[in-house]
């Protein structure tokens, strides 16, 4: 067997090596979560004190229910639109056109999310941001959505939609363009149209592509974007999106307890490994490929 | 290939799309625009500026001419070419050989390596026991250290995994009939067809190695390394008064306020979407390259 | 971990051996702050420089500079610290606490006791604070946020300088009635803040009553937070708001923003946090409308009082500590202590002579370029410069900041109730919010209360009282 597997073990030697290094060397250095952490040694055990002390605050069920409902709005509202951006894109004759959509569109991934907040706070002011503008022209009373319980968990979603549509889009083209041409040519000669050549050529061959990124973004589901929230969040709205990474990281602001960030990092991974293997099995039964 | 006349509803059809595509573009490029005009004017006029306006109030190059001259600038555009090319090299590298292996059906312990990379996304020590493990080894205030930072990404690599899986069998037992080892059967068979992912995958490193500033401002005490997003950070802090300062000490300037530090920030953003607004139409290339075209005319 | 042991023994040794009268040899002193960095030429001559001093008066130092980048200083810091890797002097911004707890921190106050200019150069919040929390030192004037407004725009409204609430309110209403940017439009607003409303409690806090953080309530202490003098001091912000005269968008206002609406024309007044601030408002308010200049009002009187609100002195937030760790505290402290004596004071306050000032017979002036110079040590309380560049304004905050000043009784909580004041923070400043916006009427000024007891304002209360009745 290794006569036969030796190369491909060889192959993939750096990175493994790597992996080991580089993410489960520091994991092991992790142990802090366990411990409080002195700097004139020895370490001194205490044990599931952070644990303790993170479940039992009332705030951390509220913040848990937000990063699983804002996630959950992510996955439902922004995931599938770099899909349905590439599947357009895809249609659009190959040329300087296309080429300048897709050089244009992926610009806003760039702008850190400091940024980006500064242009949806402007863009959303109820005195004088454009999205007010077009409601008192179509005869609507302005709305401060920043402000809004109701809305903010929206504003994330479009914004993070807006930053990463464009970008992620490049992704599924790359999916679409390695699918068999040979695939497209008969579904010509069979007449048919642009939508039942998507539906039955394209969508099923970047199937695997979107299973996996599915996958992994349920791993990803408690961890919704700490930049983002942190500066869209202002005192109005914090309740409605404070999530557990926004939520430790202000507890750890005050007190110096790096470790309790630990422990909810810890609750957080065991968490989504169970996640990214229920969507694995998910995703297997609906259509026969997981993640490995 | 000639194409079949369009019916009016197909027309119609196109003309939903491309507007639509029109509209994101629009939104997407917008406030760049409005970036680059704040970046361009001059620096009295710059208060009150809108954020929808495209056209600088007067013009300047002053932000430009202060962050290009300034050496710590170009040092950092040095030190961020270096990391980011030897990076990203080495992570595409890394990454493809790696995802081949996983790729292959039979490969034993293909499951527990796959559970162990996965273990890697959901669980993130920080970067206190990061910082740790680099001081450790030796690599702290090196480029390395910095290299070494997610050089695997595990997203990207399972994503590769996937489009390694579904390169045909037939076409890489042809080129084992023909005598090829396996890395040749990767090297010669492998790569080339797999060139629209492999490009995606270069970007995205690129693009994440060019951007990071953290780990360099953790693990880089020296100033002389450090890559460009640090010290344009470095130069305007946030919130702080010695933002202006910062801004006088980097150039002849007297007189803390003859740069805007909205300007200058602007200025910062558009230095650094540069680089990747060059190299990125190069990257698209390969997108029609590898297997043939795959853009259904329409 | 051996390494570790070798470096106790090793400090030990050393600490005996700092108790002997200076070497001959220089002591290698590593200094970290988030103001010097080894690419600036300018910090490294001033080093050189103190080195030099510090030689000339016996003391042979060799001061090395840790570099540690400004952005993300306290994650670096917090990381080095954590691996071992003590500099012997320094400043901390954030995330000494911990430290500090584990001991690694030396207490200053004997040392300052035995000092021979550190221990008068101190303000009196220093002192208060150093008594809590003796481990930080940082001797700079207090910050506390006071009104500025455009000179030009002031003196159109013809009203008199501020006195009292209704004085503020008047001439708010003047500023956004008239259209002094002369856009066409009535759309100035009077005054705005940055994200929370603690700006304006800066002014408005004392005249309402809201004089400490913990307030003698009929049963004992209550927070400020629910106290009826609270009460009464949204009410107010709330009518401002109402009349147009406070933004109600302050909540998503960030500073920068905050400042392009001052700058453009958009609101009247905004509150500067310190002298220097006042001076960067100045300068870029000049460059955007040359000619103008700026002015700046007295806190109000109000039904309860008069004055700035009270200062903190838990803690220092930020400042300089010397490792107990240290083999060279006596030199680190040398170094600090020479900071505070007169020759000190010119070199870190006004720069180098020849290119932040300059002596012609006999008196000194300054150049422009001293508007760029920042002190990297401390400003001491008990020596002024020879000649005075702060503007009108500028003199008049840090004027007002003594004579307002007045000790919090805040203190620094154990760490189990973190939770209970992030939680009873977030309440707090959600309602008033509501409040001021007016979604809430402040009909409702209990079910907040009640809602702040429940988030854990009672347990915080409970041990405030504790705490509180022993020290008083």
């Amino acid at each position: 067997m290794w006569r036969q597997w030796w190369p491909y073990y060889a192959m993939m030697a750096p990175g493994l090596i790597f992996f080991a290094v580089f993410h489960y060397l520091p994991i092991w250095e992790a142990k802090i979560a366990f411990q409080q952490v002195r700097i004139i040694p020895p370490n001194i055990w205490v044990g599931w004190k952070h644990f303790e002390t993170l479940f039992a605050s009332s705030v951390f069920w509220q913040v848990l229910a937000n990063t699983m409902i804002i996630s959950a709005m992510k996955i439902a509202f922004v995931f599938p639109v770099p899909i349905i951006v590439a599947l357009l894109l895809n249609e659009v004759r190959s040329g300087p056109f296309r080429k300048s959509i897709q050089s244009a569109i992926y610009l806003p991934h760039f702008l850190s999310w400091v940024v980006i907040a500064g242009i949806f706070i402007a863009a959303l002011s109820p005195s004088d941001g454009v999205v007010n503008e077009v409601r008192g022209y179509l005869g609507l009373e302005p709305r401060s959505y920043m402000t809004d319980q109701g809305a903010i968990r929206w504003v994330l979603v479009f914004s993070e939609i807006w930053r990463s549509a464009g970008w992620d889009s490049l992704l599924y083209l790359a999916a679409i363009l390695a699918i068999d041409p040979q695939l497209y040519d008969a579904a010509e000669m069979d007449g048919a149209t642009r939508w039942q050549k998507m539906r039955h050529v394209t969508l099923p061959g970047i199937t695997p592509t979107i299973a996996t990124l599915f996958i992994l973004n349920a791993g990803m589901f408690l961890s919704a974007d700490l930049n983002q929230v942190i500066n869209l969040s202002n005192d109005a709205v914090r309740s409605q999106i404070d999530i557990i990474d926004t939520y430790v990281y202000r507890i750890g602001l005050q007190t110096g307890e790096f470790s309790l960030a630990t422990s909810a990092g810890l609750f957080k991974g065991i968490l989504g490994m169970l996640l990214i293997v229920a969507a694995h099995k998910l995703s297997k039964r609906l259509t026969g490929k997981g993640v490995w | 290939m000639r194409l079949p006349g369009l019916t009016p509803f197909e027309r119609i059809e196109s003309a939903i799309i491309v507007s639509t595509l029109l509209l994101l573009t629009i939104v997407c490029v917008q406030p760049i625009l409005n970036l680059l005009a704040v970046s361009l004017s001059e620096p009295a006029r710059v208060p009150g500026m809108s954020g929808l306006t495209v056209v600088p109030r007067g013009f300047s190059t002053d932000v430009y001419t202060l962050l290009v001259t300034n050496p710590a600038v170009q040092r950092g555009l040095v030190n961020s070419a270096i990391i980011t090319i030897v990076g990203t090299v080495l992570s595409v590298i890394v990454t493809a050989l790696m995802a081949w292996g996983l790729s292959r059906p039979g490969l034993p312990y293909r499951r527990a390596i796959f559970v162990l990379v996965l273990v890697t996304i959901v669980f993130e020590p920080g970067m206190i026991p990061d910082y740790f493990v680099n001081r450790r080894l030796g690599l702290l205030n090196t480029y390395w250290s910095v290299i070494f930072f997610k050089l695997v990404n595990a997203w990207y690599l399972i994503i590769l995994v996937r489009f390694f899986e579904e390169i045909p069998k037939e076409l890489l037992e042809a080129a084992e009939i023909d005598g090829a080892n396996p890395f040749q059967v990767f090297w010669m068979v492998v790569l080339p067809l797999a060139r629209p992912a492999l490009a995606t995958i270069t970007l995205f490193y690129l693009v994440f190695r060019w951007n990071e500033f953290f780990r360099a401002m953790l693990y880089l005490s020296d100033q002389s390394l450090w890559p460009l997003q640090l010290v344009l950070r470095q130069f305007v802090i946030e919130g702080d008064k010695l933002a202006m300062v910062g801004v006088a000490d980097m150039n002849a300037y007297t007189g803390a306020s003859a740069i805007d530090i909205r300007a200058l920030k602007a200025g910062m953003i558009m230095l650094t979407i540069a680089p990747i607004l060059i190299i990125y139409p190069l990257i698209l290339k390969y997108f029609t390259k590898g297997t043939m075209s795959g853009a259904v005319k329409g | 971990m051996f390494g570790r042991r070798i470096l106790m023994a090793g400090a030990a040794v050393l600490s005996l051996a700092a108790g002997l009268p200076a070497l001959a040899e220089p002591v290698k002193l590593r200094l970290v702050s988030k103001d010097l960095s080894l690419s600036n030429p300018q910090d490294v001559a001033h080093v050189d420089r103190i080195e030099a001093a510090l030689a000339a008066r016996g003391t042979e130092v060799e001061i090395e500079i840790v570099d540690v980048a400004s952005s993300g200083y306290a994650d670096k810091l917090t990381a080095m610290i954590l691996a071992g890797d003590i500099p012997d002097l320094i400043y901390f911004q954030g995330g000494d606490a911990k430290i500090a707890e584990q001991g690694v921190l030396e207490d200053l106050r004997p040392w300052i006791e035995k000092s021979e200019f550190l221990k008068d150069a101190l303000h009196p919040h220093n002192r208060d604070r150093l008594e809590n929390y003796p481990y930080l030192l940082y001797v700079f004037p207090v910050r506390n946020p006071q009104p500025v407004m455009r000179k030009d725009w002031f003196e159109r409204t013809g009203l008199p300088a501020p006195q009292t609430l209704d004085d503020y309110v008047a001439l708010l209403t003047a500023v956004a009635q008239g259209d002094y940017d002369g856009n066409g439009k009535a759309d100035t607003l009077g005054l705005t803040a940055a994200e929370t409303t603690a700006e304006l409690d800066a002014i408005f806090n004392r005249a309402f009553g809201v004089d400490a953080s913990w307030l003698k309530g009929p049963e004992g202490f209550i927070n400020a937070r629910v106290s009826p003098q609270e009460r009464d001091k949204i009410a107010f912000y709330a009518m401002l708001r109402e009349k147009g005269l406070l933004d109600v968008e302050y909540i998503t206002t960030k500073w920068d923003v905050k400042e392009d609406k001052f700058y453009s024309g958009r609101v009247g007044m905004i509150l500067g946090s310190s002298a220097e601030v006042v001076d960067i408002y100045g300068g870029k308010m000049r460059q955007v409308h040359p000619g103008v200049e700026l002015v700046l009002f007295d806190p109000p009187q109000g039904p309860a009082g008069r004055g700035l609100a009270a200062v903190d002195v838990s803690k220092e937030s930020r400042g300089f500590a010397i490792s107990a760790l240290s083999g060279n505290k006596e030199a680190a402290f040398a170094v600090l202590d020479f900071m505070a004596s007169p020759e000190g004071q010119v070199m870190d306050r006004m720069g180098f002579e020849g290119e932040e000032y300059v002596t012609k017979d006999g008196k000194v002036e300054v150049t422009d370029k001293i508007a760029t110079w920042y002190a990297r040590f401390m400003v001491a309380a008990n020596w002024t410069t020879p000649v005075q560049w702060l503007s009108p304004p500028a003199q008049q905050h840090l004027a007002n900041v003594s004579a307002f000043y007045v000790a919090d009784n805040a203190f620094v909580w154990p760490p189990e109730y973190a939770a209970d004041l992030d939680a009873t923070t977030n309440v707090y400043r959600e309602w008033v919010f509501k409040f001021v916006s007016g979604e809430a009427g402040m009909d409702q000024w209990d079910a907040y209360v009640a809602a702040w007891n429940a988030a854990g304002g009672e347990r915080l209360t409970a041990h405030a009282r504790e705490v509180l009745d022993a020290t008083n």
